[in-house]
């Protein structure tokens, strides 16, 4: 009778990617990349109590600005330098021979890779939007429109970190950690600044500086887009047609720059 | 172990020497910082909104609180000259120790951060007419342009005309704010400010909607004691009137507040149990008796604005 050797079955693509994700998520949480929440606990803690004496009945405004600030911040590192990490990491230890040597492909590496960063985030940020909100009630010591303003600013910005660690991906994919970190700081504050870039073109005569302005302007991130922190904090929310704008520019990012991450890291010669 | 316990000395020693350095360094920076505190923010309002990327309102809130401690120093300064109670000495509208410039930079960089900043355009309209009523003015039109919404900067803006005795503008001020909202009292106080702007009782109307209006407690603060002094400044004149008519029948002062109790009290004056009328901060008046005649005066330790 001859032999016969069953291999299992391979797993789907979505579940390549789930399990390359889960497991990011839980790297990360083994690096300690979640011991940030403490340090933000305690600004946030500190803040509230000396506040009050301070700021002129402007407490519950601070607490939003600098709670909203700070999960921005935070949550900033994190997407940079993690985001830099992820593929890095698996380089530098060379184990990404082993995970290629199973039947996962380069795309679907970076996206599991992507998606675990974008949990672990997700967990921050919700965390940290809590410790707002319960800071605020603190504060206020009842209800106020504030509330109302803080959850949707806290999905903006979490589309913004899904933007930045998808671009630290990006440059990751291609380039050495230090250029990776100070590309993806670049795209931070310039993506803050590009709405200037669009108006600085319009003071130009000559065609091609404004084209080229223009270019640029559409061919960064408008961060700004996301940055709804300061009207927040005098209870102005964001609308639904905001956050469905918001949500289609960060998908339509997000799905560009890994397109371009996977593109680059298929090339990327890993001796 | 005594290699760890020798490393832990030198922690200890090396610590204690770096605070006992800052401390000697320390001692020769106080004049350097307080001339750094007067000075009026290095950027342009422009450059830092562009600068604060997404943190606009955080560098606001900063530079506000800036503006607060700038505005506290002085006020401890004038209570320390003056020899005043703290208390005494905050009288927002009368800061005259505030250099304009640097007060006018940080409101603009505040407004500039954060165009929604109201309790800045309110604390400006009280604080800055003292030393620059034409800042005081160009802040409140810039945040009524910014804020097209918020009737109640037409009253901020009112305040600071009427306060400089510019009634038709004060009145013109009301009536922009007055097309903002249903409520008539702004278009009633526009009539009042034409007719008789100087008018005690517009003065008195003014300072109640300040205080029924504002959103920053120490403009609220101020208010009730701008009120306090107005009703302080009719008590004392109703005083005035009782001895002056107790002179008028006895031929001399009276010798005490008990020879006045039942006048007294007929004006409507609320009085202590010991006889002196209590003026608005609950304090007893004070009888001043001299050759020239007689006269009543706030008590030293009352909180009631001097003017």
């Amino acid at each position: 009778m001859p032999l016969s050797t069953e291999t299992a079955p391979t797993p789907s693509r979505r579940r390549r990617v789930m399990a390359i994700a889960r497991n990011t998520f839980r790297e990360a949480v083994r690096d300690r990349v979640l011991y940030n929440l403490v340090l933000f606990v305690l600004l946030l803690s500190v803040s509230a109590i000396f506040l009050g004496a301070a700021s002129a009945s402007q407490d519950a405004k601070i607490i939003v600005d600098l709670g909203l600030s700070a999960i921005l911040m935070f949550g900033a590192f994190i997407a940079i330098f993690v985001g830099v990490g992820l593929v890095w990491k698996e380089i530098e230890r060379r184990t990404v021979f082993a995970i290629f040597a199973k039947p996962v492909g380069r795309g679907e590496f970076l996206v599991g890779k992507y998606l675990g960063l974008c949990v672990t985030l997700a967990v921050n940020v919700a965390v940290m939007g809590a410790g707002v909100t319960l800071v605020l009630l603190y504060v206020v010591r009842g209800t106020t429109p504030l509330l109302v303003a803080l959850w949707p600013t806290v999905t903006l910005i979490y589309l913004e970190l899904t933007v930045l660690t998808a671009v630290a991906l990006l440059f990751s994919a291609f380039s050495s950690p230090i250029f990776a970190v100070f590309g993806t700081l670049a795209v931070f504050l310039i993506g803050h600044f590009s709405t200037d870039l669009k108006g600085l073109a319009e003071l130009f005569d000559a065609a091609a500086v404004r084209a080229g302005l223009i270019t640029l302007y559409y061919a960064l991130p408008n961060l700004s887009t996301f940055s709804q922190i300061t009207p927040a904090a005098h209870g102005i929310a964001p609308t639904p047609i905001d956050l469905v704008a918001a949500l289609g520019y960060a998908a339509a990012w997000n799905i560009t720059l890994l397109a371009a991450a996977t593109m680059l890291f298929a090339r990327r010669d890993f001796k | 172990m005594t290699r760890t316990l020798g490393l832990a000395l030198l922690l200890v020693l090396g610590f204690g020497a770096s605070v006992a350095m800052a401390r000697v360094l320390d001692a020769g920076r106080p004049a350097a910082q307080a001339r750094l505190a007067d000075e009026a923010p290095y950027l342009t309002p422009e450059t830092a909104r562009r600068l604060a990327l997404g943190f606009g309102g955080l560098a606001a809130d900063w530079y506000w609180l800036s503006a607060l401690q700038y505005i506290g120093r002085k006020i401890q300064d004038e209570a320390r000259t003056k020899h005043l109670d703290l208390e005494q000495a905050i009288e927002l509208d009368r800061i005259k120790a505030v250099d304009p410039r640097v007060l006018v930079r940080l409101f603009d960089m505040i407004t500039t951060l954060d165009p929604r900043f109201m309790a800045v355009y309110e604390f400006g309209a009280v604080v800055l007419p003292a030393v620059d009523v034409k800042a005081a003015v160009a802040l409140l039109e810039r945040g009524i342009q910014a804020n097209p919404d918020q009737w109640y900067l037409h009253q901020q803006l009112a305040y600071i005309y009427w306060q400089r005795g510019d009634y038709l503008a004060a009145a013109d001020a009301f009536r922009r704010g007055a097309r903002m909202t249903s409520a008539r009292w702004m278009e009633h106080m526009a009539e009042r400010m034409e007719q008789k702007g100087d008018d005690p009782h517009v003065a008195q109307a003014m300072y109640t909607r300040m205080y029924e209006q504002a959103q920053d407690e120490q403009v609220k603060h101020w208010a009730l004691n701008r009120l306090m002094e107005l009703r302080s400044l009719r008590e004392r004149e109703t005083i005035r009137k009782v001895l002056s008519g107790f002179v008028g029948a006895k031929g001399r002062c009276p010798l005490a507040w008990t020879d006045l109790t039942s006048a007294l009290r007929e004006a409507g004056l609320t009085l202590h149990p010991q006889g002196p009328p209590l003026d608005p901060s609950g304090t007893p008046y004070v009888l001043v008796i001299s050759p020239l005649g007689c006269d009543v005066t706030l008590h030293r330790v009352s909180t009631v604005p001097r003017g």
